[in-house]
């Protein structure tokens, strides 16, 4: 197979390797620094770890993604179905609603909920003061820092996406198939479980792929419960051991692990291909009873109240109780600022998207896919170390760079890549690649190649194509992926901390450094206003996709 | 300069390195519908697909359209420069877009005013020029289908090509649309190469057939002639031509194989086709017993067989008789015979002989 | 890289240029900005040199590294000593002059021999007691914490914290590494609940009766008192200095250095010498209730009100020795497991 040297393939291959890049540059610090040190001593750590904790922190990672996503799939898998399939009073509400918990970060709700269930939270207090318990030895309550209350809180604001997902897959399911298995005397259950619900494997795949990803690189929420994770041991080797090549070495295991996940994804869809979903058969959806309705939305009910309500009104409570700390004037800026930052690289990240997918549309081969693939690592690597990784080869670049103007006897221009807003849209499309090229991906796969084809035997170019016919039909695709990432860029902290230029923050990193000091009350307004700057694009998100 | 639409020579298409196709050798007239006809997975699409030049990849051979090359060991020209027109099975109409907006899509180089005259001609020709402002999934299949073709034949094209152009329309107006748009071709003198797996579509809609198989043009020929004589054992099978029996089971008792001395040798290899309408069924009077088991066993001659199957086929019966080791399928008017009846087989004429 | 992205990043919000323009001083913190801020705006109104403040708590060091020669940072604000160790051993500091009145300011004890980094405050390890459960534990030593009769009674913070690697490595400085590992295991033992919160998490948890007793700085217990909802748990626990017997408390402190390639070198010098005068220190103990470490600035009155206490005086290059000897131990016995 040659490869084209086309513009297009160019400029693919140039991102997936500035993509790529930071995870190279750590694997090659890790080597350099075994190969001048030596490998004893650069392996101590390493070694240290290894022998002491390191299965542990496996465990728990391992452990931590399975109940997370058992917990997502417990929250999402059936109102997906309820409002993919049953018409109800208020489901244009509920099926927006049950989103809304995307827009609060999980360092956010995680501290609300260790501060609210701990043994000296309100609630035991109270039940303490109501029953006359005194010690903790007197009663038993649900201990949330462990990995299930972990689990939970990361479900919790990670479940929307499997929903989305879910839902989508659902609402496009042929009804024959469904009325075929009921005619071959299945009941309700057996046609759910046997046909709907296998029918939905790629999109719970993809869905339970990007939170077992993000989970993966979670560090806030899981050192908020005390839970030592995989990531605990890359900041342990790497802060605490100060062994940059240790931590990369762990790195390795993280990213082994993300990697054959998202092997196994793809070999899951390609397994699957065959199910092609018809859409000529949409199925019109029940009328549910009166009782149905009441039962969905008592249970839809809790789990916003649980994901989104509760933290909402916790933080508005902090606010007014402490208002005169919490308003700054600066707050503007911040909000400014964020949206900005959020905005550019949501932007990029779905023009990349696009541009590898239709590289791929146009040119299928290995290699293409492996541009994409390795376009969408950045998700699981935690965002302090991409950081890093981000900084190492932009670092050098400006250093280069302004020792040549040295040279040429002109002005130094400084930091203009590592110490610019630059690096950070950079960390961030690299961070939520994923995202983006996931959703412009399953859409493409929709729309038939034929369409291509019809189009090129009308005279039609390929870049006529792109823009008469891949544009148009991938807009609510490209919107989506765009307004996602704007949502996970406006809840980004570790990355926004370390690379965020003098004078500039975002509201995630003011807010922290109250939460970070388990002083979010006097952040609480910062926070509310996180929520708000994601939830007014799900707003949009929803209107634009009300047709179907 | 000749007359000839189209010439491929030695074309090769392959994927992953098995070939789908090899040695392919065509030629079309100018202004003549040919059918690729064939059973599913030989090559058919393929075949289009190289025409158009739609495989980017793993295509070799020559190519000339109208005398101009369009793929050598030099050259690929790419899809949209072929000026061929294409009709998919599924139609890929653009769903974003009205019918009007489908038909210009292809003539976009043109005037505005020329473009819309052009739009009203060409949906006009498939009488849809009342639905111009409608999408898509608004239209039946069959419209679906007309507004293809308008589309592709308001870019002019000399040739086109429609792959199972017809599957997905109902029998009812699929004749109505076929004979419209054969004579609508026929009209503007276009070359057409159209896929299809069902003979009946081959029938009605082609003046030539090519029989495909692995990738092997096995016969092309006249509609009528490779029904009725069929160059090889695939063909006469493909297209159902008759009872093709092997020439080793010959039945003895029918005296010797009609043919003389000298081919003998090829007898061992062949095969006799023997025509539904040419034979005929006479009954002997044994009647079927039941045997130890409760069940009808026809116990009959030993020159003799019994029917298996009956079907009213319109004109007649088709009866299915088991004789010889072999079913053989036999055209009567009469309704004169029951399963299980024992029935002697005469041959009205000479059987073919067809090559393996 | 699109050259549209890079348009953009730099004309919408390119800042490194501007830090070679006005008279500023640029700092990285790994304290947070709302604690050091008042006294910043102090200095600022006294100089006229404006100071812009990043804060995180991990990387800093790691990116002052990558930006090398162009860095804009001219200070760095560390919240533990062994950082300061580490900014020095990579090679990421200059010394300051030593005419400066910095180094009258500071005694020796509290500065780099060569200069390179100088303390600010000092804080002190402190065991937190229940005053309902235990009182006041005036002779308490860090070694009694891992005695039997405590059992179920203790809470921290997680032992890889600096402030409990630096009370673990004096430890081993002081008793040894096997004793240390011993008296590790059995604090561990001892635990009322995994290690989890930071300082202030763990007087609530005393307060709510999880636990008694509880390792924390001491200025946390001065913050707690300013609070009104935290002031309930500070009223809780008695503060008490370890070790008073025998060698004295285990004290940790807050610093700074200069940074290699400081762009506005003098405006460092002056922020540095303006943190160790009378006013600043002052403002140190009065709003964070930290100890000063210029001799003649009295802690707050609130902090004296705690009372003399003896420290450690064992140096802590000495005690930083031990560091990663101590970090091993915390993963060897599984500490926060």
């Amino acid at each position: 197979m040659s490869i084209k040297l086309s513009p297009l393939s160019l400029s693919t291959g140039l991102i997936s390797a500035v993509m790529f890049l930071p995870i190279l540059a750590l694997l090659y610090e890790a080597f350099s620094s075994v190969l001048s040190v030596g490998p004893e001593v650069a392996d101590d750590a390493f070694k240290n770890i290894a022998e002491t904790v390191l299965l542990d922190y496996i465990i728990n990672s391992f452990l931590i993604v399975t109940v997370t996503l058992l917990f997502a799939c417990l929250f999402s898998l059936a109102p997906a179905w309820w409002c993919a399939q049953y018409e109800f009073k208020g489901r244009r509400w509920l099926q927006w609603l049950m989103v809304f918990p995307l827009a609060i970060p999980a360092y956010i709700s995680a501290y609300i909920y260790t501060d609210l269930l701990d043994y000296a939270g309100p609630i035991q207090s109270w039940l303490r003061s109501v029953f006359g318990w005194q010690s903790p030895a007197d009663y038993w309550f649900v201990d949330m820092r462990t990995i299930t209350g972990a689990s939970f809180v990361l479900a919790l604001a990670l479940y929307p996406y499997l929903y989305l997902l879910l839902r989508n897959n659902f609402a496009k399911q042929s009804n024959h198939l469904a009325q075929a298995s009921s005619l071959l005397g299945a009941t309700r259950y057996r046609t759910f479980w046997r046909i709907r619900f296998p029918l939905a494997r790629p999109a719970l795949a993809i869905g339970c792929t990007l939170i077992a990803m993000e989970t993966l690189a979670d560090f806030g929420t899981v050192h908020l419960f005390a839970i030592n994770t995989l990531t605990t041991a890359i900041y342990d080797s790497w802060l605490v051991y100060g062994s940059l090549s240790a931590a990369a070495k762990i790195s390795c295991i993280l990213l082994f692990a993300v990697v054959s996940l998202v092997y196994l994804e793809r070999l899951q869809r390609r397994r699957q291909r065959h199910y092609e979903l018809n859409g000529h058969h949409r199925p019109k959806r029940h009328a549910a009873t009166a009782r149905q309705t009441v039962f969905i939305w008592l249970v839809c009910a809790l789990i916003i109240a649980l994901g989104f309500v509760l933290p909402v009104v916790t933080l508005l409570n902090y606010t007014l109780q402490y208002w005169e700390i919490n308003w700054q004037q600066d707050l503007f800026a911040h909000i400014q600022n964020t949206f900005l930052l959020a905005a550019t690289a949501a932007a990029i990240a779905t023009i990349f998207a696009l541009l590898l997918n239709v590289n791929q549309r146009f040119h299928p081969s290995q290699h293409n896919k492996a541009k994409l693939a390795v376009s969408s690592v950045g998700y699981a690597i935690p965002g302090t170390v991409l950081a890093i990784g981000v900084l190492i080869p932009l670092g050098a670049l400006d250093i280069g760079l302004n020792r040549w103007l040295d040279s040429l006897n002109w002005q130094r221009v400084g930091l203009i890549f590592s110490g610019t807003s630059f690096a950070l849209v950079l960390a961030f499309v690299i961070r939520f690649a994923a995202i983006a090229n996931g959703s412009v991906s399953s859409t493409y796969a929709q729309l038939p190649i034929n369409l291509d084809h019809a189009s090129r035997m009308l005279h039609a170019g390929r870049l006529t194509t792109f823009r008469k016919i891949h544009i148009p039909l991938l807009t609510p695709a490209m919107m989506s992926a765009f307004l996602l990432v704007f949502i996970e860029c406006v809840k980004e902290l570790s990355a926004s901390l370390l690379l965020r230029p003098f004078d500039f923050q975002t509201l995630a990193t003011y807010t922290y450094q109250y939460a970070s000091d388990e002083q979010l009350e006097q952040g609480a307004l910062s926070a509310l206003l996180i929520i708000i700057v994601s939830i007014l694009p799900l707003l949009f998100l929803s209107k634009t996709q009300k047709l179907d | 300069m000749n007359s000839k639409a189209l010439t491929i020579d030695n074309l090769a298409v392959g994927f992953d390195g098995t070939d789908v196709i090899s040695k392919l050798h065509l030629e079309v007239e100018a202004g003549e519908i040919l059918c690729l006809l064939g059973p599913s997975g030989g090559g058919k699409t393929s075949v289009l697909k190289a025409i158009a030049g739609l495989l980017d990849s793993g295509v070799s051979g020559q190519i000339q359209v109208f005398n101009q090359t369009v793929l050598d060991g030099k050259k690929n020209i790419p899809a949209e420069k072929r000026n061929i027109g294409f009709i998919f099975q599924d139609y890929a109409l653009f769903p974003h877009m009205t019918v009007a907006d489908n038909v210009s899509y292809g003539i976009s180089y043109l005037s505005r005013e020329e473009r819309e005259k052009r739009v009203q001609e060409s949906l006009s020709l498939v009488e849809l020029a009342h639905l111009e402002n409608r999408f898509p999934h608004e239209l039946s299949g069959g419209q679906q289908q007309r507004v293809t073709v308008a589309r592709s034949l308001a870019c002019k094209p000399k040739l086109l090509l429609m792959d199972e152009p017809f599957s997905n329309i109902d029998t009812q107006v699929k004749r109505r649309l076929m004979t419209d748009l054969k004579r609508l071709l026929k009209e503007h003198n276009i070359t057409v190469i159209f896929v299809t797996h069902t003979k009946a579509e081959a029938f009605a809609f082609a003046d030539r057939v090519a029989v495909l198989q692995e990738g092997k043009v096995q016969q092309l020929a006249s509609p009528q002639a490779v029904f009725e004589a069929p160059t090889n054992a695939f063909v006469a099978k493909f297209m159902e031509s008759g009872n093709l029996i092997a020439c080793k089971q010959y039945p003895e008792v029918w005296g010797a194989p009609p043919f003389p001395e000298p081919h003998q040798p090829i007898f061992d290899q062949g095969y006799f086709l023997f025509v539904p309408s040419q034979m005929d069924i006479c009954l002997t009077d044994k009647s079927p017993q039941r045997n130890e088991k409760g069940f009808f066993e026809p116990h009959c001659d030993t020159n003799a067989g019994y029917i298996v199957d009956k079907q009213y086929i319109g004109n007649g019966f088709e009866y299915e008789v088991r004789y010889n080791g072999t079913n053989w399928k036999v055209h009567q008017n009469m309704n004169d015979f029951q399963i299980n009846d024992c029935v002697t087989i005469v041959y009205r004429g000479r059987p073919q002989w067809i090559a393996p | 890289m699109s050259v549209i992205t890079r348009a953009l990043a730099v004309l919408m919000f390119a800042t490194s240029m501007s830090v070679f323009a006005a008279e500023q001083v640029n700092i990285y913190s790994y304290r947070q900005p709302f604690l050091i801020e008042p006294i910043l705006k102090s200095f600022t109104e006294e100089t006229g040199i404006e100071a812009k403040v990043i804060f995180a708590k991990k990387g800093l060091i790691e990116r002052l590294k990558r930006e090398g020669e162009l860095s804009p940072a001219d200070v760095v604000l560390t919240s533990n000593f062994s950082k300061l160790l580490q900014l020095k051993d990579e090679g990421l500091t200059q010394p300051f002059s030593t005419k400066n009145a910095l180094t009258q300011n500071i005694s020796k004890q509290f500065r780099d021999t060569d200069n390179h980094w100088v303390a600010l405050t000092k804080r002190v390890r402190n065991i937190y007691s229940s005053t309902e459960r235990q009182g006041k534990l005036a002779s308490i030593r860090y070694e009694d914490l891992a005695d039997a009769k405590y059992k179920g009674r203790i809470c921290t913070r997680s032992g890889k914290h600096p402030y409990n690697l630096g009370l673990i490595a004096s430890l081993i400085a002081h008793n040894g590494s096997a004793k240390t590992e011993a008296w590790l295991k059995s604090v561990k033992e001892n635990l009322a609940r995994k290690p989890q919160g930071n300082d202030r998490a763990q007087v609530k948890a005393i307060k709510e009766g999880l636990c008694d007793l509880s390792l924390g700085n001491s200025y946390y217990y001065g913050k707690m008192l300013q609070d009104k909802e935290q002031i309930a748990w500070a009223n809780a626990v008695e503060l008490n200095f370890p070790n008073q017997a025998d060698r004295g408390s285990h004290i940790n402190v807050s610093g700074a250095v200069i940074a290699k390639h400081a762009p506005n070198k003098a405006a460092a010098e002056k922020l540095l010498t303006y943190l160790s005068k009378n006013e600043a220190q002052s403002l140190y103990a009065e709003l964070n209730m930290e100890y000063p470490v210029k001799a003649d600035v009295k802690p707050s009155k609130l902090v004296r009100s705690w009372g003399e206490f003896k420290a450690d005086s064992l140096p802590l290059v000495e005690i930083a020795k031990h560091r990663e000897e101590a970090l091993k131990l915390v993963d060897k016995v599984r500490f926060d497991l």
